[in-house]
């Protein structure tokens, strides 16, 4: 069987030292993002248990798994989750959810939650798409911006090359940082283009970090483009998955100029909008219990 | 419309996209207080390599304007 250099880690966890059965209130937020579907439980606020896991071809089963792994082991059941928000790009095919919201507003809301206040601008750089945020002290969105209908510059984009050049995920950014001097960026990130320019750079003779480091720059542009146009303002975080690639990370930073906050030990930087939707699920849980 | 009566007007580019995206997008601009103008996308308007990734959804797929309400 051909070996999968793409396939990026599922897991679940459970915050060590929390009881859920002494809290008041238990909900969830759900992302189904178009290559990777997270779940993620509160408990009064805080996170609890969280799972991430590869979107299948079915939103609403992705979901379902997503949950139910993120349940898996904790003796808590759906049942007991008091109210669910589903967001990302199936969110409104999560069965169980009470209620949609744009994971715009949920990384924004998420990652007020795991860095803190100070928080103004949100880079998430999914699996498909590319969001530019910007927002409040409170996590509320005050301008934002999305990549057009195109997975250049994506998670999508950086799976293709893994695969084309037999180095697995995890590898690419550490990978793409150790060539002595950096190439010229490859002239498009289009996923279908790429591909065809890499191996022509690998026929050229090019050892497979500069071709790395050709794409993962080519990457980086194409971001700080997106979040020049929106505006960087301290501070500046990174969410989704391309977060995990320091070899994006590092020129990222060197052409904005700006370093993004370290990531948190405790939290995915991945589970973001997931966690943003369970806090919002919550407030309105509390709403609709205030109401009746 | 041409860009640069867009512009013109006071409209502000965004992002090429379509659905589901689409309408998530213009409902949060609106909620910021923004007006929306959505675009119909032309193929020939396109880069040539964007060409095959919008034939046969081109119809859903439109470029977003925005201005601020005033």
């Amino acid at each position: 069987m051909k070996k999968e250099y793409w396939r990026w880690p599922e897991y679940r966890r459970t915050v060590p030292g929390k009881d859920w059965t002494r809290a008041e209130v238990v909900t969830a937020g759900v992302d189904v993002g178009a290559v990777s579907s997270k779940a993620a439980v509160m408990i009064d606020g805080e996170l609890y248990a969280y799972s991430i896991m590869r979107t299948g071809a079915s939103s609403p089963d992705s979901a379902k798994k997503a949950m139910n792994w993120a349940l898996e082991g904790t003796g808590m059941k759906l049942d007991d989750v008091q109210y669910v928000v589903g967001t990302g790009y199936g969110r409104v095919n999560v069965p169980f959810a009470n209620k949609a919201i744009t994971e715009i507003t949920c990384h924004a809301r998420g990652a007020n939650y795991i860095w803190g206040p100070t928080v103004r601008t949100i880079l998430d750089m999914g699996g498909q798409d590319c969001k530019a945020i910007r927002c409040d002290e409170r996590g509320k969105v005050t301008a934002f911006l999305m990549n057009d209908k195109c997975a250049a510059g994506t998670g999508r984009g950086i799976e293709v090359i893994a695969d084309l050049l037999s180095v697995p995920i995890e590898e690419v950014g550490p990978m793409s940082l150790r060539v002595k001097k950096e190439p010229e960026p490859v002239s498009s990130t289009c996923v279908v283009f790429a591909k065809s320019e890499a191996l022509g750079l690998l026929r050229k003779g090019w050892p497979k970090e500069m071709v790395l480091a050709a794409y993962c720059s080519a990457m980086a542009s194409r971001i700080a483009e997106l979040l020049r146009r929106v505006g960087v303002e301290r501070d500046f975080v990174i969410t989704g998955g391309i977060s995990k690639n320091i070899g994006i990370v590092k020129r990222l930073e060197n052409i904005i100029g700006i370093k993004a906050l370290p990531m948190k030990k405790e939290f995915d930087p991945i589970i973001a909008g997931a966690v943003g939707a369970g806090l919002f699920a919550r407030d309105l849980y509390e709403k609709e219990r205030k109401d009746a | 419309m041409a860009e640069r009566k867009l512009v013109k007007e006071r409209w502000v580019k965004q992002t090429t996209i379509g659905e589901p995206r689409l309408r998530e997008i213009v409902e949060l601009y609106k909620s910021l207080g923004y007006e929306v103008h959505l675009e119909p996308v032309k193929l020939d308007e396109l880069d040539e390599e964007c060409r095959r990734c919008y034939e046969g959804e081109i119809d859903e797929v439109k470029t977003v304007y925005v201005r601020k309400k005033k």
